[in-house]
């Protein structure tokens, strides 16, 4: 016999039985959907953002915005791109903020490199890609993430990034250029 | 391996490998599943190399952030807990059901939410069954009104499912009639999903 | 007295009602709308005893009183209830010049 569930027990429960219990108003289902996902929301926020510092309201806003809008999701097998896409919606409107309130963009001042040295001190692929995504300009970071991580189209990309179809599609393949450049340097 | 076709240092992507395509061309391609077929790219050397290779980038992308996730250090998520114990009894209240007083001037209840709660935690003291949610079916907030309550769950794969549904239902009913003051005129148990033994993985 | 100010009896309240047994938690009645929800948060993560739990309101030569709770599974949730809105009354009437009127009392979790 399965014992379920204890706490220890909805670890193992899956992310569809997850979603459905948390959409019923159970706060432990949603803190392990928290625990799963935070880690990677956090991340990809960070990517996103292109800087720590509103890396931990975006997510902490993200889940709580999910808590609320369970009861009205579909599919709750889909929870993991949910989030993702709020994840997404939060740091964009906090990119938006920062414009609004400085002409500089501060994601703008970082680490840039168009060279093949970007990975030479990577210790495997995944670290390899994640240095070049670094180096990525932010806003090829962006839409690269936008179309890879959070699924989006050109259309989608455009209208949240506010620039151009023909923008979006230029940067995503500079994006992939790079990233192709360092992927293929690891063959 | 390098492809030998390839001088160091160069990368399918570069415009010279292309054979007059370009990436945002190819990605497009890639991002229709190569549909509609078009030749002039199935029968190019260059590009299906560019192809493949834009094909392994997409594979790798969940890879970064989830090896990235891994390594980043663990966030602390207990002011989280302490979030939701305020919001979370209040986005998810529901109607409010009434409790009998013998003081005129008094409005005793206890919420849709809380009920619901209640039918869940019944699930958890028993073995092979989850409540994934319920729902209470009539006029909850007239005293007296016949209530049926729906209940959706996942049944695991050792249980014996008849045994587990009766089990659910007494146990619910138990502690609906302990809990509330509801007129309960039945339990519907709806089988949403028979799961593996997640043991067993 | 000190216990004159609807804000003092509010603190006071919420406090007598976690003593009172079986009330294993008292929530905030007044609604939490998303669209302050960054000031919750803000609120709730440095000062979680900050946020507005029982409410008092002026009535007719009297106060009403809503209160949220949380009770235990280990006795009948509707004994403990009206314990609880028993425990109001006595107190504003021991602790407070004016009497109870309306006192609400809604339950958000058992156990």
């Amino acid at each position: 016999m399965v014992s379920l569930p204890g706490r220890v027990s909805l670890d193992d429960v899956d992310d569809r039985g997850l979603a459905s219990r948390s959409s019923d108003g159970d706060i432990r289902a949603f803190e392990v959907l928290v625990r799963r996902y935070e880690q990677l929301l956090g991340t990809y926020a960070l990517r996103v953002l292109g800087s720590a510092v509103d890396v931990d309201d975006v997510v902490q806003e993200a889940f709580i915005a999910a808590w609320q809008q369970l009861p009205t999701m579909e599919d709750f097998g889909a929870v993991r791109g949910w989030l993702i896409t709020i994840v997404t919606r939060k740091s964009i409107d906090r990119l938006r903020a920062r414009h609004e309130h400085s002409d500089i963009d501060e994601v703008e001042i970082e680490a840039r490199s168009d060279g093949p040295d970007v990975t030479a001190s990577a210790n495997s692929l995944d670290e390899a890609l994640s240095k070049a995504l670094s180096a990525l300009p932010p806003d090829q970071r962006r839409c690269w993430l936008l179309r890879e991580v959070a699924g989006y189209g050109y259309d989608r990309i455009a209208q949240e990034l506010g620039l151009p179809v023909s923008t979006v599609r230029g940067l995503l393949a500079r994006s992939r250029k790079s990233l192709v450049r360092e992927m293929e340097a690891w063959r | 391996m390098t492809d030998p076709m390839m001088p160091p240092g160069d990368s399918p992507l570069d415009e010279q490998n292309l054979d007059g395509h370009t990436i945002e061309e190819l990605s497009d391609y890639l991002d229709n599943g190569r549909q509609p077929t078009d030749q002039s790219i199935e029968s190019s050397a260059g590009a299906q190399n560019a192809l493949a290779a834009l094909s392994r980038l997409r594979a790798l992308a969940p890879r970064i952030l989830e090896a990235e996730a891994k390594a980043a250090p663990v966030r602390d998520a207990s002011w989280f807990k302490r979030l939701l114990d305020q919001i979370g009894v209040q986005a998810h209240a529901g109607r409010e059901i009434p409790i009998r007083s013998d003081h005129p001037e008094a409005q005793l209840s206890i919420t849709e939410g809380a009920v619901r709660a209640i039918v869940r935690a019944v699930g958890d003291e028993i073995d092979g069954v989850l409540v994934e949610r319920c729902r209470l079916d009539g006029d909850v907030e007239t005293s007296g009104e016949p209530v049926s309550v729906v209940i959706d769950v996942s049944i695991y794969a050792d249980a014996e499912a008849s045994s587990v549904i009766d089990e659910l239902r007494r146990g619910v009913e138990s502690a609906l009639s302990r809990h509330t003051e509801l007129n309960v005129s039945g339990v519907d148990i709806v089988v949403r999903d028979f799961e593996k033994d997640p043991e067993e993985d | 007295m000190g216990y004159s100010t609807p804000d003092d009896l509010n603190y006071r309240l919420t406090q007598m009602l976690r003593k009172v047994p079986g009330v294993t938690a008292v929530y905030a009645t007044a609604p939490v709308l998303p669209k302050v929800l960054s000031t919750v948060v803000e609120v709730i993560k440095n000062e979680p005893t900050a946020v507005h739990l029982v409410t008092i309101r002026d009535a007719d030569g009297g106060i009403d009183i809503d209160a949220y709770v949380g009770v235990s599974a280990d006795e009948a949730a509707p004994d403990v209830c009206r314990r609880a809105h028993d425990a109001i009354r006595e107190y504003v009437a021991g602790n407070h010049d004016l009497p109870a009127r309306a006192v609400k009392v809604k339950i958000g979790r058992v156990g």
